[in-house]
């Protein structure tokens, strides 16, 4: 597929000095320029997707974590899809019997619906 | 077999299917009519722990964003993760025509991301309800400001323009030609914004915001 002309790349931030004329480019294999990180002065950051930039981490985590297609029901460890991850980032529940061990090394003073739900499975 | 499901592409593209994806596991594109599925196994238990999951995150992003600069995808939300690729199958031929139209419409684009927030400083503490509201207007219409400068300053490279609330403050999408993307940027760093207020331009990510036409 065509994707149309090359994008220019900004550095990530060890090279701002780079950054702010625009004269920093790396070509991808495939042809197509990154775009990394590009900080301008009215209290404007622009940020790319690339990994090599730390500053785009939290914004990685956040998009992958809220955008996209959720499928309703029928999975494997959809208890409460994403939501899981958010329970504390501290695990992940991949199966019904993580999300009852897990659980149950916590405090029992905590009744959240998840917990119910998951209690009431184990039963 | 439990998948994890990656993105949907049209099954026409002739991608290059990313080696590894999420814990190494080898990436697999189910073909569903017009549609294609990307997925890899997944074993449970391989993503406990707060490092793990992190570097699942990313490794799912690294495998979308490889997908991405090939093609136009419809990312699934992290993590998706279905019984087997029978699953997948049911699941794109249900969504067939929803899907295909979509990335038909919006293949050779990308979505900027625009987070207009207002800088903690700028908030100081409020002595009542009443003034808290008030705050609260001031600052949603001057997002609203800054907003509409940054659709001014980019109109010409815009095909579309989305934007709602969000808790922490403004979040705007511009939906645009992969082509456009350097002047697109260009034209954001021409935008000013107030002192009290912070602009966080991101992308380009799959136009996930776009993916249902507006009526």
């Amino acid at each position: 597929m065509d994707l149309g002309r090359p994008i220019h790349l900004f550095r990530g931030a060890r090279n701002r000095s780079e950054a702010s004329n625009g004269t920093a480019a790396e070509r991808l294999p495939n042809g197509i320029d990154r775009v990394h990180y590009l900080e301008s002065t009215n209290n404007v950051v622009i940020v790319g997707t690339d990994l090599a930039d730390d500053v785009s981490l939290l914004d990685i985590i956040d998009h992958i974590l809220n955008a996209g297609v959720v499928i309703r029901g029928s999975l494997v460890i959809s208890l409460a899809g994403v939501d899981l991850v958010y329970l504390g980032l501290d695990v992940i529940l991949t199966s019904v019997e993580t999300a009852i061990r897990y659980l149950q090394l916590q405090p029992p003073s905590s009744g959240s619906p998840l917990r119910k739900s998951i209690q009431r499975q184990s039963e | 077999m439990p998948v994890l499901a990656y993105c949907i592409t049209e099954a026409r593209s002739e991608l290059a299917i990313p080696a590894a994806g999420v814990g190494s596991m080898p990436v697999k594109a189910v073909v569903a009519g017009p549609l294609q599925c990307f997925v890899s196994r997944f074993e449970s238990g391989s993503m406990e722990g707060k490092a793990t999951i992190r570097e699942s995150a990313l490794e799912f992003h690294r495998t979308v964003q490889e997908l991405f600069r090939q093609a136009a995808v419809v990312p699934f939300r992290f993590p998706t993760i279905l019984a087997d690729e029978n699953e997948i199958s049911a699941f794109l031929a249900k969504h067939s025509s929803e899907y295909e139209s979509a990335l038909l419409r919006l293949r050779d684009a990308v979505q900027m991301e625009i987070r207009i927030e207002e800088r903690e400083a700028a908030s100081p503490p409020a002595a009542s309800g009443t003034e808290y509201l008030r705050h609260r207007l001031t600052s949603h219409k001057s997002m609203e400001e800054t907003a509409l400068g940054f659709r001014h300053a980019s109109e010409e490279w815009v095909r579309e323009w989305r934007q709602r609330e969000a808790p922490s403050g403004l979040r705007c999408y511009a939906l645009l030609m992969r082509e456009h993307l350097e002047p697109f940027l260009t034209s954001m760093k021409e935008v000013r914004v107030s002192p009290g207020q912070t602009a966080r331009v991101t992308g380009p990510w799959p136009a996930t915001e776009f993916l249902k036409v507006n009526k």
